[in-house]
């Protein structure tokens, strides 16, 4: 059963409301000081970390049974975008998997067939139709690309230093094209011998994994992890934060390894154009004259960090045997988007009051934007209301899902923010 | 008693139906509270009725005001609360409800010249103190953290990191808005007079303090909800936002400016061998310190605030305990320059003469302890507090002893405390699974207004098991006892239910005053009935016989 796995982190939370609040040395204003979308939203403690681990608490303890409440404990469970904002502020007091917390309740909910949602469900059966969440053909995966003369490394006998992974919505979605493109544009300035899997590319799963449903994401990962194999690659780059941290982490994860024991290295597309600029390889030398702030992607951040695979037991004082060295959002990936940004001559680059590790979650993750869309916005115009407080005149981001979401926020809101890609900035500046 | 269909219609017309919510899932968040030996038993002897019959959350004073009114009408019980960190914002009987302040979180008033803030109970001292400090002003943060609501904090004691120049919290209370069990409004100090301001709580209009029994005090019944307070705020020469090093669990700020100045004082005694000298060597330097009226912080700490509060995971603070970072108890003095360059040099030199006068040694830079204290974790107590990493020991922790005296008192209580636990590891074996030694040494001077007053605390940390919460509540009953034989003014503040009517007789028959009141304002007792720590947790019967009656 998957709450037992975490029994030990839900039951010893000390309901201190730590997970509800940004790191303290951070915090800049009343108005900003919070960290968690979910209880922000739903107000009642039980949508903070501290209430799931009252809900697992209950169920393991037999207080609370599905049938008292299944419909509310699924929105309990999935209005919440996994952001893992409450995990790192929870890890700076206790040694509790919180997320590991949030991830068991949607496995528990699948295991029982009452998860994932129907929204969630259709993403998962196009998948399963299609490769990709969007139902859209295969043959139109690689579009955007067409007339770019990029190598398609599914194709026998082709190899290039780089996998250039692309995911299913800059592929699919209307106007993202853009990034792909301006992506390969980089690449090819930089001279990187790079690749793409073109119409044989499929969705990574992260999708089916973040809503609990472990089964398909078992079978999709395994259908990515004999492609990678088949094309040897040793590195991959892609722009999707999702993907980014899929095929690290996730991907680690079921295999019971730390990333790093990885056959292939996954970097994402900032992180890769932040190396080719300190190397030299890349110059950024026309103006480009904005006011930006960066929003953060949850997956590129807090859950972007290297997995470290542990198997062991809590032992006296809940001391862990052997000793468990946790993840706590601070190894993802923040600095590379920063360095692009300000790499880029005559752009002025703001930061928000909540960035980095204790960045606010734009609302969309973890199934939440599909399930929830009301939730999902009500949260991005939040981030939208602090991105203005800085004076930027665009919010950059580089993730498909905070990029629509902030832009429904920007729409809703009235504001006159612009959103944008930072690699869409970034090619202005080549 | 009895909350039904029809009052939950009524406190949906108040709030809106998505303001309120009787769904088991929903209130299930709000039955448990873990940290505390009493609340682990709480809740294992009260189960399900400690979940509430709803959770309700009023926008407004007038909203809160209308659901007293139906509590009354219908005859339910309910309990306010900040955050719910504390175990007396639980229920203790079924057909409870639970008020959640999280709609009322405006910060109203920030009175930069009068130095105040009028406050809702959702505001957290995180939020206040951020923005106190680019004021130039800042507020005692509780040891329990900053993201507890102000207004619960202030509106119980609150005990502050500060409290050296700050005293508690009723010190810092300049007026608030109560609205009574029964749905009157009442204010307290200036707050009462239309027009006035919020500067003061002694007048004009009455100084109700002393009616306020909310927090700790609900044990014996609350007394309503506070729905605003006024609290006072102090001068603060640091930078609004601290300059931080590090990451998550690993971020500290070691600096506060060129204005504030910490140290760590330790005494050349061997311990624990030596704790009575170490302690009383303590005393008297807070005694000359208070004479000399310096200093922004004065504190003695125990070896297990030391712990707890400077490690950054479990593991760590195991490492250090097998280290020995923090052999003994350590006093730490920070000085605030609030006037001048000039003031905070004056204050150093006056320090350096009392230290040498004492006897006292200043930890060196290079000294683990001053490393992981002071570079890690003495700011934290200036910017956000940080005892919910007590918990991290064992997951689970009580406050084995508390008390309010003098500081030579507290330093003979603090022993006494600490004798008895010895003796009951060493004879009964209990408390022989606690975290130790942390669970039976030193203890934490807290002296109040320039040492004025001061209070104690020595903590246990068991498991969260019953059988261990079991041992630690008897080792508290026996110090309770011991201090009750001594006549000394006990706070036994984890036994307070029953334990109330035995201390009552040693302080002027204070709790029939207290039950008097109540009767009076809440006939029906609906607010906060019961105990904080139910009788059937520890029983009355069951504590006069641990006290040997
Ligand atoms: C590890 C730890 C360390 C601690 N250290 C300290 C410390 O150093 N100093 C200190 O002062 N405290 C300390 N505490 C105690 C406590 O957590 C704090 O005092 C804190 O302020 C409680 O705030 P809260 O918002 O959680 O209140 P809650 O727990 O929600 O409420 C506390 C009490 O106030 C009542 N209450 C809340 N709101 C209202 C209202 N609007 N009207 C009427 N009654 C109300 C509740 O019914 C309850 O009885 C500590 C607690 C822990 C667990």
């Amino acid at each position: 059963m998957a709450l037992e796995k975490i029994e030990y982190d839900a039951t010893h939370c000390q309901r201190c409301s730590t997970c509800k609040w940004s790191h303290l040395w951070e915090v800049k204003s009343h108005r900003f000081a919070r960290n968690c979308p979910s209880v922000v939203y739903g107000k009642f403690d039980t949508y903070a970390a501290q209430g799931k681990n009252d809900i697992v608490t209950g169920l393991l303890k037999g207080e609370l049974s599905w049938e008292d409440s299944k419909d509310r404990l699924l929105e309990i469970i999935y209005r919440c975008p996994v952001c893992a904002a409450c995990d790192v502020s929870c890890k700076r007091v206790m040694d509790l998997d919180i997320i590991g917390v949030l991830d068991a309740l949607r496995e528990e909910a699948c295991e029982r067939g009452y998860g994932p949602l129907p929204a969630h469900k259709e993403f998962i059966q196009s998948i399963m139709n299609y490769d990709n969440v969007w139902k859209q053909p295969r043959n139109r995966r690689a579009g955007w690309a067409k007339k770019l003369d990029i190598k398609d490394l599914s194709k026998a006998g082709e190899t290039a230093d780089v996998l250039y992974y692309v995911g299913c919505t800059y592929a699919y979605k209307p106007g993202m094209e853009t990034v792909p493109m301006h992506t390969a544009k980089i690449l090819k300035a930089a001279g990187i011998d790079f690749g793409i899997l073109g119409a044989k590319e499929i969705c990574c799963g992260g999708i089916a994994d973040n809503v609990g449903d472990k089964k398909s994401f078992e079978e999709i990962a395994k259908k990515n992890l004999d492609m990678f194999k088949a094309t040897g690659a040793k590195t991959i780059v892609t722009n999707c934060p999702g993907c980014f941290m899929t095929f690290s982490e996730k991907y680690a994860r079921l295999q019971k390894i730390d990333t790093e024991k990885l056959p292939y290295t996954v970097k994402h597309s900032t992180q890769f154009i932040a190396e080719l600029l300190q190397a030299g390889k890349l110059t950024f030398t026309r103006p480009v004259d904005m006011t930006v702030t960066w929003h953060d992607p949850c997956h590129l951040g807090r859950r972007g960090e290297p997995y470290k695979h542990w198997e062991g037991k809590r032992v006296k004082f809940g001391l862990t045997e052997p000793p468990r060295e946790m993840n706590r959002g601070v190894n993802g990936i923040y600095e590379a988007p920063r360095e692009i940004l300000k790499a880029i001559p005559g752009l002025r680059f703001v930061e928000m009051e909540r960035i980095k590790e204790y960045a606010w979650c734009c609302g969309s993750g973890g199934g939440a934007k599909s399930a929830y869309p009301d939730f999902a916005l009500a949260t991005a115009k939040e981030r939208i209301e602090e991105a203005e407080a800085t004076g930027a005149g665009a919010i950059i981001t580089s993730c498909p899902w905070c990029e629509s979401n902030l832009s429904d926020g920007i729409d809703a809101g009235g504001s006159r923010l612009r959103v944008g890609d930072i690699l869409d900035i970034a090619v202005q500046a080549l | 008693m009895a909350f039904t269909e029809m009052a939950y219609k009524a406190l949906q017309d108040i709030v809106g139906s998505e303001n309120v919510s009787n769904d088991p899932a929903i209130c299930q968040a709000y039955s448990r509270v873990q940290w505390l030996p009493s609340g682990v038993l709480q809740r294992e002897r009260c189960g399900l009725a400690m979940r509430p019959a709803c959770v309700v959350m009023p926008g407004s004073t007038q909203e809160v005001q209308r659901i007293l009114q139906v509590a009354n009408r219908y005859t339910f019980p309910f309990v306010p609360r900040g955050s719910g960190f504390t175990f007396s914002a639980f229920p203790t009987l079924a057909g409870t409800i639970v008020i959640d302040p999280k709609r009322m979180d405006r910060i109203i008033e920030l009175n930069e010249k009068d130095m105040y803030a009028v406050i809702e109970p959702y505001v957290s001292f995180v939020g206040l103190q951020a923005e106190a400090m680019k004021c130039g002003l800042y507020t005692p943060t509780p040891l329990a953290g900053s993201q507890v609501s102000c207004l619960a904090n202030y509106s119980w004691h609150g005990a502050y990191g500060n409290s050296w120049i700050t005293g508690i919290g009723a010190q810092n209370l300049l007026g608030f808005e109560l609205v009574l069990p029964d749905g009157e409004v009442v204010r307290s100090g200036s707050m009462a007079c239309p027009g006035a301001g919020s500067f003061w709580n002694d007048g004009p209009g009455p100084d109700l303090r002393g009616f306020l029994r909310s927090g700790m005090f609900g044990h014996a019944g609350g007394m309503g909800v506070v729905t605003k307070i006024s609290c006072k705020l102090w001068p603060y020469a640091g930078p609004a936002e601290f300059p931080a090093e590090g990451t998550a669990n690993m971020k500290f700020s070691s600096s506060l400016g060129e204005n504030w100045k910490w140290y760590m004082i330790k005494f050349p005694l061997k311990y624990p061998e030596q704790e009575e000298q170490e302690l009383r060597k303590s005393a008297e330097l807070f005694y000359e310190m208070g004479r000399a009226e310096i200093g922004e912080v004065a504190t003695h700490l125990a070896q297990q605030f030391l712990y707890t509060y400077s490690s950054v995971t479990k593991q760590d603070l195991f490492d250090n305990m097998k280290n020995d970072v923090f052999p003994s108890g350590f006093c730490v003095v920070a000085l605030q320059g609030k006037t001048s360059p000039d003031q905070l040099a004056y204050e150093d030199r006056v320090l350096h003469d009392i230290v040498k006068k004492v006897g006292g040694i200043f930890v060196k830079e290079d000294e683990p302890a001053y490393q992981v204290w002071i570079k890690r974790a003495a700011n934290e107590w200036i910017r956000f507090g940080n005892a919910q990493r007590l918990s991290r020991a064992s997951d689970c922790f009580s406050i084995g002893s508390s008390n309010v005296d003098s500081i030579d008192q507290i330093v003979y209580e603090i022993l006494e405390s600490n004798k008895v636990g010895r003796d009951l590891l060493k004879n009964e074996g209990l408390g022989k699974d606690f975290v130790q030694p942390l669970s039976m040494n030193g203890g934490w001077i807290s002296p109040q207004e320039y040492g004025y007053w001061c209070l104690h605390t020595t903590d246990v940390f068991p498991e969260q098991a019953v059988d261990q919460c079991n041992q630690a509540i008897e080792i508290i009953g026996k110090v309770t006892k011991s201090q009750f034989e001594r006549r000394s003014a006990a706070a036994a503040i984890h036994m307070i239910g029953p334990a109330y009517d035995l201390f009552g007789p040693m302080m002027g028959d204070v709790h029939l005053i207290v039950k008097g009141l109540k009767r009076e304002f809440d006939p029906g007792n609906l607010s906060n009935p019961g105990y904080a720590t139910r009788p059937d947790v520890v029983t009355p019967e069951e504590l006069a016989k641990m006290m040997g009656h």
